[in-house]
């Protein structure tokens, strides 16, 4: 019974990683050399501004007459009118709140993965591991943005975000190590070995944890703090702020990030202690990545609290991703092409 | 034994907000195992929400679900005025018949009012039978539907939408040899498996 094989060119086919964070959405293509990234948010406008002042910006609208500003554009109006701005995603996964979220987010998706027309196309996605410290499931999640890939023509498959860092930064260690992502909404971390992951699990303190604390703590809104951490944080060296409010700010977020490293060590130790069967005989490398991992003295300051602590397992070194904003996009990449060579394509 | 009891909500749009859950958008999974079940479904027939499933999960039954309208039905059920009244009645009726027979000699045998009484013991035990039979009955008689998830996802619809300039920014420069390097390697690992080695 003989069946009938479609030949696909070479050319014809496309694999593609999207990173599907709180914060950001981006996305690696095969074909293409540039990885393109956009502000995971978005704005509903009033009815008094008119068309005209939208003509610099990027917006979505629906045939009510609904304006929605997408992206980073969102964020600097938002900011201008002491706004919060919507997000599609919460802690890392869908948010139920956002009646608009996911038709909104299907359109950023279509916008950022680019022309795929007569093409074969097969994307991984990211997924957050389920958090260890709180009761929410990433199945909706997984399967809104598998719904939205199908919608847009693309073979898709989940991944671990996680594990992605491992496929994009562990390459010379075979694919053995620890990544953790250190995003907007979520901690997620992935212990691998060989290229199979051991262990993975997310906890739902990260940046945001971080920003919402910081204002709670000074009576600000948290956009403002976000603003002020991703303009001038930093974990080490002298800070060249001379503003009395914003230095307050800038205090407040360095406890928290320190904070946030004690609770994510504290957490791999247990689990790591608790579930991991594997006996990893070689010291593996631990690899810092995410968003909020960014400002100077981050990595330093992760080694500060991490040497406090007797730990399960030998580490031969931490290091940063080589871009934590992309390293995601690319695993998923990574990983789609290894899938598609393993089909034959 | 825990049993986890979850509400599943299919109907698109409603805010739903109730003791022991989240403020939630439908269509939504909601957990309200340490909910009071009457309080759920008292809010749900308050805002209208017909179209639920309630998910029983639990090890040793595993998964059960119990529809709306079944659940509907079970309240209508309970809500019906009880039988046992009525046979009480004319069995207290039928008691002061036999006696006022018993009492008065009319010429009927002995034999005749034996049979009568035997007739009502039958009865009785017929009686008890058919009260347990419906003690026994399962509260819900269909087999249980396993639904695939996917039909909960909400349909994807942007057409009445447009999209006007470009979000995407800060286009970053990558090399392209390392990717296709790691995915080789890691396409070897990962099918070393599959070819034996």
């Amino acid at each position: 019974m003989g069946e009938e094989v479609k030949e696909v060119k070479k050319d014809d086919v496309i694999c593609i990683g999207l990173d599907c964070g709180t914060m950001h959405l981006v996305c690696a293509r095969s074909d293409s050399q540039e990885v393109k990234m956009t502000r995971n948010v978005f704005l509903k406008l009033d009815s008094e501004i008119q068309m005209t002042d939208l003509s610099e910006i990027s917006y979505v609208e629906n045939e009510d007459g609904h304006f929605f500003i997408i992206g980073s554009d969102a964020f600097t109006y938002a900011n201008i009118f002491g706004k919060e701005v919507s997000r599609p995603m919460e802690k890392g996964l869908i948010s139920p709140k956002e009646i608009a979220a996911i038709d909104v987010l299907t359109l950023m998706i279509r916008n950022l993965i680019g022309d795929v027309k007569g093409k074969e196309t097969y994307c991984s996605y990211s997924i957050p591991a389920q958090a260890i410290d709180e009761d929410r499931s990433v199945t909706y999640h997984e399967n809104v943005f598998a719904r939205i890939l199908k919608s847009l023509g693309v073979n898709y498959t989940s991944v671990n975000e996680a594990m992605a860092i491992i496929y994009s930064e562990c390459a010379k260690e075979k694919f053995s190590g620890i990544a953790i992502s250190f995003g907007a909404g979520m901690a997620n971390v992935a212990i691998a070995y060989k290229g199979i992951e051991a262990l993975t699990f997310s906890t739902a303190r990260a940046g945001d944890w971080i920003d919402k604390e910081a204002a709670a703590s000074l009576g600000m809104v948290p956009n403002r703090v976000t603003s002020m951490k991703e303009k001038y944080m930093q974990l080490s060296g002298e800070v060249s702020v001379q503003n009395k409010k914003t230095k307050r700010i800038l205090e407040a977020l360095y406890y928290y990030h320190k904070a946030l490293i004690d609770y994510t060590v504290k957490k791999i130790i247990k689990e790591f202690d608790e579930k991991v069967d594997v006996e990893i005989a070689e010291p593996i490398p631990v690899v810092i990545s995410g968003g909020t991992s960014m400002p100077k003295g981050f990595v330093e300051m992760f080694k500060d609290v991490i040497s406090g602590y007797e730990l399960p397992f030998e580490i031969s070194e931490i290091r940063r991703a080589q871009n934590p904003l992309t390293a995601v996009a690319n695993g998923l990449l990574i990983r789609t092409i290894s899938d598609v060579k393993g089909m034959g394509k | 034994m825990d049993t986890t009891l979850i509400l599943r909500i299919r109907e698109k749009g409603f805010y739903v907000s109730f003791p022991g859950v989240p403020p939630t958008r439908t269509p939504a999974d909601l957990d309200i195992t340490k909910c009071d079940i009457n309080i759920v479904l008292s809010y749900l027939r308050s805002t209208g929400i017909k179209d639920f499933h309630i998910i029983s999960k639990n090890q040793l039954e595993g998964e059960r679900i119990i529809k709306s309208k079944d659940i509907i039905n079970i309240s209508k059920k309970e809500k019906q005025p009880s039988n046992n009244k009525e046979v009480e009645n004319r069995l207290s009726n039928l008691e002061n018949m036999i006696g006022k027979l018993l009492t008065k000699d009319n010429g009927i045998s002995k034999d005749h009012i034996k049979n009568k009484l035997d007739f009502l013991e039958v009865l009785i035990k017929n009686l008890n039978i058919s009260e347990q039979n419906i003690d026994d009955k399962p509260i819900v008689k269909k087999e249980p539907e396993i639904e695939e998830l996917d039909t909960f996802i909400p349909e994807i619809d942007i057409s009445n939408l447009s999209m006007k300039g470009n979000s995407t920014e800060n286009i970053i420069k990558q090399g392209t040899n390392n990717i296709d390097d790691s995915a080789a390697l890691l396409s070897n690992l990962l099918n070393q498996g599959k070819r034996g080695g």
